[in-house]
């Protein structure tokens, strides 16, 4: 499936990369990304993505993956007396739902990871200082506080993440040569991803690079879905009958044992 | 070999095995005491990483199933109390949509979750404690409990037979006011609606100590009126919240419609007191656990919405 899918995608990856050869030299073939077609199907259990290309000399990499920016409703918990509870609602308002940082710690020169974590221009402090959260009267202490337990509940959902072993580099005479890998896990939404990397000389970003995946739901996962949201009625009424006919069924089949 | 399924709602990737065995235990669980276990299904799957909404939705739809094939085994075993059921339910209907605008009205006022809680531990805390206390009593035989048990079922028998409009329910063989059954029914109803469950570990007991049914029909009828309960709840919820996922829902129950059968077969061959006293240590496990959890500092201080 995922062959095909590199097949059917190569067409569209030429135009895509020709595209992007146009609106900006610094970016095109020096970033590829593959699968660049992610299918949910039914026994969908997560997925491998690579991104590999080439840069300056002596450059390092870091890279970043960003799905679609959302807003996300939550709930804060805190004590009333001994008790834990849900207080009140917070909005994290446009915020990707997946993020990813990696770099390769291999280099001497690599930052380590408390450090990438707080680095300003990129990674969760860059997130920090682009999201509103609302909902409640909140001081910045309080956002900030809520915005990395925010970071931790992502986390445990592997869909935000600092990879320090995330891209491998080799060096060559007049360039290098990257190649990063990130697990999407299953929880990942359907929509589209972006995947930039960064080619850094001494302080500054000698060169960046952008391409994009898709990940979309096929089969039963996408027809289900769409009954569900589309048909709601239908879906209500069809999950009772299917669940109403096994019951009677293994009914029978137990009178006959 | 990948025994993983993807649940295209809850929008995350489960083992199948440990579906179907969740599914069996807790079908198990009320085929054997006439509960539906969404209070024990529901937070298992969320701690398996199902989304709150999407598993309280979900295990509704297994409900249905379990019950259908829970209260089709227990009609076959001459357990089910339909014109007793019907009652119930109407009284439940009611009483639900009474709860339904209450936390409406809690939520606004922003006390709804302490309530909910709170209502949680000390009804889980009242029925297992009683139910356990006296089972265990019934169990030792002793002569002293029995004696006072005995008076306090004549005073509340006096009061049942003043009440008007008495009718005689043969298959439970008790002959009291239809008001007992509605209200009743409403009550549970009601407490169920505040608590988001099915109410069954409720109505268990109101219907053994309150309506004084026999324990064998009281399963199967309190079965029958789950059945009709989840199956409201599983289409409001796929219409208002899009929340039901028919794959993890089916998977539950194919586990659990097997759990069920074999949960009737052994209710049928163990004593009521027996019974009970199960039951209540399930209760009392699930009130404890969830004390604990209320006291205890947990490990997210931020939760989607519509969780726990």
């Amino acid at each position: 499936m995922v062959r095909e899918c590199r097949k059917g995608s190569c067409f569209i990856w030429a135009i895509l990369l020709l595209l992007a050869l146009q609106s900006s030299p610094a970016q095109g073939k020096s970033l590829r990304c593959s699968p660049s077609l992610i299918q949910i199907g039914t026994f969908f259990r997560g997925e491998w993505v690579q991104f590999y290309g080439e840069g300056p000399a002596g450059s390092r990499v870091v890279a970043e993956v960003i799905g679609e920016e959302e807003n996300m409703a939550f709930m804060k918990k805190g004590r009333l007396g001994p008790i834990w509870m849900n207080m009140e609602e917070v909005r994290f308002e446009r915020i990707p739902n997946t993020y990813f940082l990696l770099w390769s710690s291999k280099s001497s020169t690599a930052p380590s990871k408390n450090k990438m974590a707080v680095i300003d221009g990129w990674g969760y402090n860059y997130l920090k200082t682009k999201v509103k959260i609302g909902g409640a009267e909140l001081d910045e202490k309080e956002k900030s506080r809520l915005f990395d337990e925010f970071v931790k509940l992502k986390e445990s959902e592997r869909l935000y993440g600092l990879l320090p072993d995330g891209v491998h580099v080799e060096s060559g005479n007049d360039s290098i040569a990257f190649k990063g890998s990130f697990w999407l896990p299953p929880k990942i939404s359907s929509g589209d991803y972006e995947v930039r990397v960064y080619m850094i000389k001494g302080e500054k970003v000698a060169k960046t690079a952008t391409t994009e995946f898709k990940v979309i739901k096929v089969g039963v996962p996408a027809f289900l879905s769409l009954l569900a949201f589309q048909y709601e009625e239908y879906y209500g009424i069809l999950a009772v009958i299917v669940a109403i006919a096994v019951g009677f069924l293994m009914s029978l089949a137990f009178r006959r044992r | 070999m990948n025994w993983s399924i993807y649940l295209p709602i809850a929008e995350n990737s489960i083992n199948i095995l440990f579906l179907l065995s969740l599914g069996g235990i807790v079908g198990f669980l009320s085929g054997l005491f006439g509960v539906g276990g969404g209070f024990l299904m529901t937070p298992l799957l969320i701690m398996a990483g199902i989304p709150p909404t999407v598993a309280a939705a979900s295990d509704s739809n297994q409900i249905v199933a379990a019950s259908t094939s829970g209260t089709y085994a227990h009609f076959r075993l001459g357990n089910v109390d339909f014109k007793m059921g019907i009652f119930l339910l109407l009284g439940g209907l009611v009483g639900g949509t009474i709860g339904v605008q209450a936390i409406s009205v809690l939520r606004q006022l922003g006390n709804a979750d302490f309530l909910i809680k709170i209502t949680y531990v000390v009804m889980l805390g009242l029925v297992g404690g009683y139910m356990f206390v006296e089972s265990l009593q019934q169990l030792r035989k002793s002569k002293s409990a029995k004696h006072e048990i005995e008076e306090k079922e004549s005073l509340y028998i006096r009061i049942l037979n003043g009440l008007p409009w008495q009718i005689h329910f043969e298959k439970s063989g008790v002959t009291i006011s239809l008001i007992m059954p509605a209200v009743l029914g409403g009550f549970v109803g009601l407490l169920a609606a505040i608590m988001g469950v099915g109410g069954g570990f409720i109505m268990v007991p109101v219907m053994v100590y309150l309506l004084r049914m026999p324990m064998h029909v009281v399963v199967g009828t309190s079965l029958f009126q789950i059945l009709f309960t989840c199956i409201n709840v599983t289409i409001m919820q796929a219409i208002i919240n899009h929340t039901v996922d028919l794959i993890l829902a089916l998977v539950l129950l194919v586990g659990s419609t097997v759990g069920v059968q074999l949960g009737a077969r052994i209710s049928h061959r163990l004593k009521a007191d027996q019974l009970k006293i199960l039951l209540a240590s399930i209760v009392l496990f699930v009130m404890f656990k969830m004390l604990i959890g209320l006291l205890l500092t947990p490990h997210f201080l931020l939760i989607y919405k519509g969780g726990h």
